[in-house]
């Protein structure tokens, strides 16, 4: 599930798949930027079949945040 | 093919999507369609998009901009005004027709509903599709029909980032993008085989008999009704349809003679295997009787066994998965319909297409009764050039970019660059039509020269596969060699350009006398003499 999760990050940052790990942080990431991250949080939600609040959304920094919407933690 | 998508609101997930598939432009932003297409200097001018696609969203138009003395009618109207000033004839325009995400614009003059300012929008467009052959209808509307709207538009992302479209909205348009492309470029299938039991109607014949058979107006029996009315459009568009089933002959012949519910008649298929052999050799031989690649045939059986085998090998036939459930079947029938034989223009050629197979079938067995010289003969075969090539630039379209077996050459050509050649008079097109005593064979050869610095060369010559082995193209290279010479040329240049399909041409032009020059695994370069060239077997008539 973490290679699906790098996969979709590394598609939609245009970004090798290599340079991209769970500890990949937003801001450090100049392709990070607002658009592509509302892609991650959507294109996440409909992979993994998980719903991130409206509101949560810009609480997410890193990839590894993802992961507890993807766990069902929230 | 070079493509770009514009917007009035964000749609970049889907250029990012078809940028993997396509050579498409990536757009700065988005919202200023009209400056970026009028502005010579903008990168979308640079880029030079031979189709460009619009995604218009209506309710971001009307609401941008319906000002206090304009009415949304007004704005629709400037809309079209504008793309109509700013049009190129070399380009493609795909339009988007209308629809809105919501139900209710709030704001706007109450008395106007939604529905009519979608209705003012695709009334628009209609005529402006039908005033000008560049321009095309992207049918969005009915995308959003089959998701529904609150499947298609996603307000979150809406909200987060000004797209509109849901992922799996984007995922249908950039799909259908992708079948609008395939379809312009002339790139599906040909021939639709079909079984018969399960699939043509319910049960089977050889238990049930032909009156027995599921094939009415109601019920189970309806929906094989239905699925035959879809079959029978299929055909009407062109494509050849023909039988691969199991079953005694007989038995199932007799469904089409007896049963009268049927809707498709036993004439309506080119081909019919009927018998035990395996489904692969029957598709086999399909192909080979119709002259046709495997990767142009689709094939429909309910079994799946039978699928699996001709999946298994014939891996370049398309076998769709048949549904589970068989109320699904019409539907699946469309989805089949669009995504493998969908076509954006029909000419008159296809809706006779079936006719023309037909007596090449009738050919076909008189042929194995004769020697080949005599049966040649008694096809009283007679070729006509066509005067006036561009009341036929559909037709010339297909011949270039749909033949592939007979074509010396396999250049491309799109349509504008085809009316641009046929302006030009350093290109000669010669296009013939064929028929003899069992029927019209319609346009089926086309030879394009160029003439440049007092040399002729020969750079397209295709023929439509179904008069193939008939010497025709004796007659036809030997008229357009008489008349260069009347031009005054006294040899004439031709190239063969290797491909895997124009195998059955590639020694073409050394039998015909014709000079090597120059030869390597690509491409073959020929010279004739025309003042020396010998004499050329063919038994065709001219006729005018």
């Amino acid at each position: 599930m973490e290679e699906r999760l790098i996969e979709i990050v590394a598609d939609i940052l245009q970004m090798d798949k290599k340079d991209v790990s769970m500890e990949l942080v937003r801001e450090n990431e100049e392709k990070w930027d607002s658009l592509a991250h509302v892609q991650l949080v959507t294109e996440i939600e409909n992979e993994f079949n998980c719903e991130i609040g409206f509101d949560e959304v810009d609480d997410i920094k890193s990839v590894k945040d993802f992961l507890k919407y993807i766990n069902g933690e929230n | 093919m070079k493509i770009a998508v514009l917007s009035n609101i964000n749609i970049d997930p889907i250029v990012r999507k078809l940028s993997k598939v396509q050579n498409i432009f990536q757009n700065q932003g988005y919202g200023n369609i009209f400056e970026s297409l009028y502005n010579k200097q903008s990168a979308l001018h640079h880029f030079q998009p031979n189709v460009i696609f619009f995604l218009i969203d209506l309710e971001n138009l009307i609401t941008v901009e319906t000002e206090e003395n304009t009415n949304p009618f007004d704005v629709i109207n400037n809309w079209f005004q504008k793309i109509e000033a700013i049009m190129t004839e070399d380009t493609v325009y795909v339009i988007s027709n209308g629809i809105c995400s919501s139900d209710y614009l709030l704001g706007i003059e109450d008395s106007i509903e939604i529905a009519e300012i979608e209705s003012e929008w695709n009334h628009r467009l209609n005529s402006f599709s039908k005033e000008n052959n560049n321009v095309y209808q992207f049918d969005i509307r009915t995308l959003c029909n089959r998701l529904g709207k609150e499947q298609f538009f996603s307000t979150k992302s809406w909200y987060l980032g000004k797209i509109k479209h849901s992922n799996i909205g984007q995922q249908y348009i950039a799909d259908n993008i992708q079948l609008w492309l395939k379809a312009y470029s002339n790139k599906n299938k040909k021939v639709l085989i079909l079984d018969l039991d399960n699939t043509l109607w319910g049960g089977v014949v050889g238990e049930e008999g032909a009156l027995g058979v599921k094939i009415s107006d109601s019920g189970m029996g309806m929906i094989f009704q239905e699925a035959q009315k879809k079959f029978s459009k299929i055909k009407d568009t062109g494509v050849v349809l023909c039988i691969a089933s199991k079953n005694n002959l007989e038995d199932a012949k007799e469904v089409f003679d007896k049963n009268p519910n049927m809707i498709l008649k036993w004439d309506d298929f080119v081909l019919k295997k009927i018998n035990w052999e395996l489904k692969s050799q029957n598709i086999n031989e399909i192909a080979n009787e119709l002259n046709v690649g495997l990767d142009s045939i689709v094939f429909i059986d309910d079994n799946p066994v039978e699928r699996e085998m001709v999946k298994e090998n014939l891996p370049d036939v398309i076998v769709p998965e048949f549904p589970t459930k068989i109320d699904a079947y019409e539907k699946f029938i469309e989805e089949v319909y669009i995504n493998y034989f969908w076509k954006l223009n029909l000419t008159s050629e296809d809706k006779k297409k079936t006719e023309i197979y037909l007596q090449n079938v009738a050919r076909n067995s008189l042929k194995q009764t004769l020697s080949f010289e005599d049966y040649l003969k008694s096809l009283e075969c007679q070729v006509g050039l066509i005067e006036d090539p561009k009341d036929h630039i559909e037709r010339i379209n297909q011949l270039i970019n749909k033949t592939n077996q007979f074509n010396l050459t396999t250049i491309r050509y799109s349509e504008q660059e085809i009316k641009e050649m046929l302006d030009d008079d350093t290109y000669r097109f010669y296009l013939f039509n064929c028929k003899d005593k069992f029927g019209d064979n319609g346009i089926i050869s086309l030879v394009i020269t160029k003439t440049e610095n007092g040399q002729a060369y020969i750079i397209m010559f295709t023929m439509s596969c179904r008069v193939m082995g008939r010497l025709i193209e004796n007659y036809i290279l030997d008229y357009v060699e008489n008349d260069m010479k009347k031009f005054g040329y006294k040899e004439i240049n031709a190239k063969y350009v290797y491909t895997q399909k124009s195998k059955p041409v590639e020694t073409l032009y050394e039998n015909l006398g014709y000079e090597i020059l120059t030869a390597n695994e690509t491409l073959k370069e020929y010279r004739l003499n025309l003042d020396t060239k010998s004499k050329r077997t063919f038994y065709v008539n001219g006729c005018e």
